[in-house]
């Protein structure tokens, strides 16, 4: 989606295009905070198992 | 680039940010463990619990990774300033490849210097707060040691992302230290407060909306080729982009190394005298409070920082010279601008512009948790907005790095010939 004619143009994504990002980046972010939270808890117990 | 290479780069990148994971349990040797654990779960400081969530809860647990990449991220801040004040290194950041790699070693090089700086002031602080099991200079030179060899091993480890991995390697590690204490920070707003689940979804969705806006959004200057000028001008027409985002997250993680410093000097019992005002003014906690003193003086003081070092790095990421000097070289030009001063006049006032918009927007970001964390008292969301900010930034920019070694991959095993 373009707007401003002339020289200079700003663009902003199309709406349908910024949902898609908006929803895959919100994924993105829960996956990889999920994992790393159960990477996290797995280590500690590691830890604790070991020592 | 074959198949294998692109896995094989996703497995070192994904090995190497486990590893840090693991090493970060590796306790700091001769501190006073539970004591200290028990002070800094007293200690609410919003500038020591920002320290604290970009080392991804190390300092709190005093691990050998406490300083987290954070010297090396002041380091290079350092450098790029001194980019814009010194002629010599100015014109190496600007020589390409070869200037760049000289650049990145004076990263290093300054990196593990603030690695040394401020792992000495943390042991000589333990050392006077009580917190060493033997109060000797031993002892404090090994914590010292300690501190500042997991600095190094994370600057390192970022080092070997960005040359045999997928993305910049000091984002992705700060990435996984913000990530690992968020579960934790939004259990505790939850338990803080009935509503504070409910506010902290509100502000992350907005904040989360606001940050994709900034990183897909951008200006495009037309330009004309000296072919096209022959040809119909709708025919043949390229754009310098500027994205909103121009200075991205470096703005806020300057200004956040500032406060990051007040937050450390005052869990040290260091804040004496002037360093006790510069560290009041820059401790959020008294922002939008109408009865501190420090209230305006420290929302003032942030903005000026915000601003003065977004133009400081526009500047290094969109030079208006440079650019006005390589269109001219290739006989390109802007339509209805000329060649030379008023080009440079005219990309200027388009990038003057496009910080000011960006500049406003991390004013909002940043700011409007604070506001409501301090109103509604729930601390932990005064760090939301910076970490949000960093976090998805690494994201999409992870997104991009991944998408174009997929494609590259697709590209190179594609059968031309079939």
């Amino acid at each position: 989606m373009k707007k401003k004619p002339g020289n200079v143009t700003f663009y902003v994504p199309h709406p349908l295009h910024y949902m898609l990002c908006y929803v895959t980046t919100v994924l993105s972010l829960a996956t990889a905070i999920g994992v790393l939270y159960g990477i996290d808890l797995a280590i500690e117990k590691l830890v604790k198992m070991l020592f | 680039m074959k198949k294998n290479d692109f896995w094989k780069k996703i497995g070192i990148t994904i090995g190497a940010l486990l590893f840090v994971k693991v090493i970060a349990h590796v306790p700091v040797p001769g501190v006073k463990a539970d004591l200290y654990q028990m002070a800094v779960t007293q200690y609410t400081n919003p500038s020591f619990s920002l320290m604290n969530q970009l080392s991804g809860g190390a300092l709190s647990n005093m691990t050998i990774l406490g300083l987290g990449i954070s010297p090396y991220i002041s380091a290079s801040i350092i450098v790029q300033l001194l980019c814009a004040a010194s002629e010599y290194l100015g014109n190496l950041s600007r020589e390409g490849y070869y200037g760049q790699k000289k650049i990145e070693k004076l990263n290093i090089l300054f990196g593990i210097a603030s690695s040394v700086m401020i792992a000495l002031i943390a042991s000589f602080g333990l050392l006077r707060l009580g917190y060493l099991q033997k109060p000797s200079v031993f002892s404090t030179l090994l914590v010292a040691a300690s501190l500042c060899l997991g600095a190094v091993f994370l600057i390192g480890i970022g080092k070997l992302i960005d040359k045999k991995g997928i993305g910049n390697g000091i984002s992705l590690i700060l990435f996984i230290n913000i990530a690992s204490t968020l579960p934790q920070d939004v259990r505790s707003v939850m338990e803080a407060k009935e509503n504070g689940a409910v506010l902290l979804i509100i502000i992350t969705t907005i904040i989360l909306g606001i940050v994709l806006f900034m990183e897909l959004s951008k200006k495009e200057i037309r330009i004309l080729g000296s072919r096209s000028l022959q040809v119909s001008q709708d025919k043949e027409l390229s754009h310098i982009p500027i994205k909103v985002a121009i200075c991205g997250v470096m703005p806020i993680l300057f200004v956040s190394t500032f406060q990051q410093i007040g937050g450390f000097l005052k869990m040290l019992h260091l804040d004496q005298g002037v360093l006790n005002f510069i560290c009041k003014l820059f401790s959020s906690e008294s922002w939008f409070m109408s009865k501190s003193p420090y209230s305006t003086g420290g929302i003032v003081l942030y903005l000026a920082m915000l601003t003065g070092f977004a133009f400081l790095y526009a500047n290094l990421i969109f030079n208006p010279v440079n650019v006005a000097s390589i269109l001219k070289g290739r006989g390109n030009l802007i339509p209805n601008v000329r060649p030379g001063n008023d080009t440079v006049r005219f990309l200027r006032k388009e990038r003057r512009s496009m910080v000011f918009f960006d500049v406003l927007l991390l004013a909002i970001i940043s700011l409007t948790p604070i506001f409501l964390a301090n109103v509604y008292s729930l601390p932990m969301l005064r760090l939301s907005g910076t970490t949000i900010i960093i976090a998805v930034s690494v994201v999409i920019e992870t997104k991009r790095c991944v998408w174009a070694e997929f494609l590259g991959m697709r590209y190179d095993t594609k059968k031309w010939f079939d």
